[in-house]
């Protein structure tokens, strides 16, 4: 079943055509929402009320649209107002969870660790463009799309998003070359 | 050289590297890079960002979200049936208010048969609607609460 098909089922009232949109995209969905608030609890909590606005707001879906790209931006709404509610309650604790996939390899797995420290000091925004970016790796025009903004936007934004990373990179390593040097 | 001109050549730079249309034109950046050494480290830099960026890939989630967000469906499809189904319980609220106002009138007084009529129209009320007033709906769930 494609999505449109289970779109029009879903608006008929057929409830089971939503369960395929779900499993078809809850990985994504959760991959994402895990880059914007660096928690597994909370992208959990965010993906699933982000699939239940949508299909309250189904009636309203632009058929010439595609599906993810429309939940994707319910799910970066749900996911900020959850960061809006953790600035306030600033005592919640989180436990950080991998946005990179485990590298098979040893000699890149120290590399991937270095990066997934480097995209944890980031702010949520510049996370979630790097990487919409490099590892889902769309184009500028998709940039724009999923995150509402110009696509002249997306360039500055991803220009200064790359600029904080390397930052963050070269201040880490700079960190653990100065602890090694302490514990020798 | 201007801060401003030295980032929109970085910027149109990284827009060819990532397939995109830039600012400015190749041979206004070309012309740039040659006189600016600080652009030049500056856009190695970024290469080196890109290059170990896009060795990476996105940790798979296997977490399945479907059950919760089914039940939350058809808690949220009960909540609507009953909001449709409000108009009953108005017309009962008026029968039980036009019979409070009859039993309160001057010169009534109330029996015990009288006073047992609301109770029957209750009753009967249900009967007629099909519906449980004691029955616990165990489909309903918090918000967030994705036990």
């Amino acid at each position: 079943m494609d999505d449109l098909t289970a779109i029009e089922k879903c608006k008929a009232g057929e409830t089971n055509a939503f369960n395929h949109l779900v499993k078809k995209y809850q990985s994504e969905a959760i991959g994402h929402a895990v880059a914007i608030l660096g928690s597994r609890e909370e992208a959990l909590d965010a993906v699933q009320q982000a699939f239940l606005d949508a299909y309250r707001a189904l009636k309203k879906f632009d058929s010439t649209r595609r599906f993810y790209p429309w939940l994707y931006t319910i799910l970066r709404n749900q996911c900020f107002k959850i960061l809006a509610f953790r600035k306030k309650h600033a005592a919640i604790s989180l436990n950080e969870v991998e946005i990179l996939a485990q590298p098979e390899n040893d000699s890149t797995s120290s590399e991937a660790a270095l990066l997934e420290r480097a995209l944890h000091e980031l702010s949520p925004e510049d996370r979630e463009l790097l990487t919409l970016k490099h590892l889902d790796g769309l184009s500028y025009s998709e940039l724009a799309e999923r995150l509402g903004i110009p696509a002249g936007t997306v360039m500055s934004r991803l220009y200064y998003a790359r600029k904080r990373f390397h930052e963050k990179l070269l201040r880490i390593q700079e960190q653990d070359d100065f602890e090694e040097i302490n514990n020798e | 050289m201007s801060k401003n001109c030295c980032e929109k050549v970085r910027m149109s730079a990284m827009a060819i590297r990532d397939g995109e249309m830039p600012q400015l034109s190749v041979e206004e950046i070309d012309k740039h890079l040659k006189s600016c050494a600080d652009c030049r480290y500056q856009l190695e830099q970024q290469e080196k960002i890109i290059r170990l960026l896009d060795k990476q890939n996105r940790r798979s989630f296997t977490e399945d979200v479907c059950s919760g967000i089914a039940v939350s469906i058809e808690a949220s499809k009960a909540g609507l049936d009953t909001g449709q189904k409000m108009w009953p319980f108005v017309v009962l609220c008026l029968i039980l208010l036009g019979y409070k106002i009859v039993e309160v009138l001057p010169g009534v007084t109330a029996g015990l048969v009288i006073k047992l009529i609301p109770l029957v129209i209750i009753v009967m009320f249900f009967g007629l609607l099909k519906q449980n007033p004691f029955k616990i709906n165990q489909s309903l769930k918090l918000e967030g609460d994705s036990r």
